[in-house]
């Protein structure tokens, strides 16, 4: 007994004890369970003392800790701002102008198409990371068209009216019969063109009117769906 | 002290198995014939309600609320939001 590596004068137990031992070890070296332990080594080992030597884990104040804890406690309340966000940007990005969005229209922005939901997916959680790549997606292609007043919409004065309108008629043009298209709205029903205006040399010599009448053509235009 | 977390998307019961199946399948079909399909429009009140912010707001929720529920419903819908979107920014 005096020779086990549990007994209380062994070098074994004393490093044991010094290391903060859990009370649950105690009994195992209690002096009523070993008759031969001398009293000298008892208050060591005696319940009285085990909450003096009671087990204090020393706080780990590594970064690596630091960021982990962090990361824990922040991630729920990340999570549902994260999201909250992602809402009103995806949500608004479809009727957002492009002048406010062409940051985004470069390399380092099409990166960020990529990295943002790869990040939101490993430091949230992958439902998230999913939200994140569709609204990226939505960016991205609200990035591809050009905003109405960059294209033809221009020539039409229709500051007053919306352009875009739903197809209400049933019966559907000969080309889009021709085509196989069903459009459900139109972009521009009317397209006003008009003639270039200026002094042209060739026609100013040719002819006696120095400025040719101007033209207005008015057709209709496309429609998609 | 250390909790593992055992994260299971496994579906919990044989109602939350046809759930996941019918929505899985419904979404499927929705992607196949309507949201990847150049010739077949949306349906007229989908194009009007594109002008309603709440009406974006809850197919985003929904793309975030169908993947936590299921991965694949989570996929499968956001396939369609993101049609769905991309079309109506074409359009309008």
């Amino acid at each position: 007994m005096a020779s086990s590596p549990k007994a209380p004068g062994s070098p074994n137990y004393r490093s044991r004890a010094n290391s903060q031992i859990s009370p649950m070890a105690s009994p195992m070296v209690s002096p009523v369970a070993s008759p031969k332990v001398s009293p000298m080594a008892s208050p060591k080992v005696s319940p009285v003392a085990s909450p003096v030597a009671s087990p204090i884990e020393e706080m780990d104040m590594s970064l690596l800790s630091w960021l982990t804890n962090t990361h824990t406690v922040l991630k729920w309340p990340v999570t549902i701002l994260t999201v909250a966000a992602l809402l009103v940007a995806g949500a608004f990005a479809g009727i957002a102008s492009r002048k406010s969005l062409e940051f985004l229209d470069n390399s380092i922005g099409s990166a960020v198409f990529f990295i943002f939901p790869l990040v939101c997916s490993v430091v949230l959680d992958w439902p998230t990371g999913l939200l994140a790549a569709v609204v990226s997606l939505i960016v991205f292609a609200r990035l591809q068209k050009r905003d109405s007043s960059e294209g033809f919409s221009d020539t039409v004065n229709d500051k007053s009216e919306q352009n875009t309108k739903l197809i209400s008629n049933p019966h559907r043009w000969f080309i889009e019969r021709m085509l196989g298209e069903r459009p459900v709205a139109i972009s521009s029903d009317r397209i006003i063109t008009s003639a270039v205006q200026g002094n042209d040399s060739r026609i100013a010599s040719s002819s006696s009117p120095s400025q040719s009448p101007s033209l207005s053509i008015e057709s209709s235009s496309s429609s998609h769906k | 002290m250390a909790t593992t977390r055992v994260v299971t998307d496994d579906p919990t019961s044989l109602v939350d198995a046809s759930l996941r199946m019918i929505v899985i399948l419904g979404l499927l079909g929705w992607n196949a014939f309507e949201a990847l399909s150049l010739r077949t429009p949306y349906p007229s009140s989908m194009v009007a309600l594109w002008d309603s912010p709440v009406w974006r707001m809850m197919l985003l929720f929904i793309v975030w609320v169908g993947a936590e529920w299921c991965p694949r419903v989570g996929l499968m819908t956001g396939m369609a939001v993101v049609m769905y979107i991309v079309n109506m920014i074409q359009i309008v």
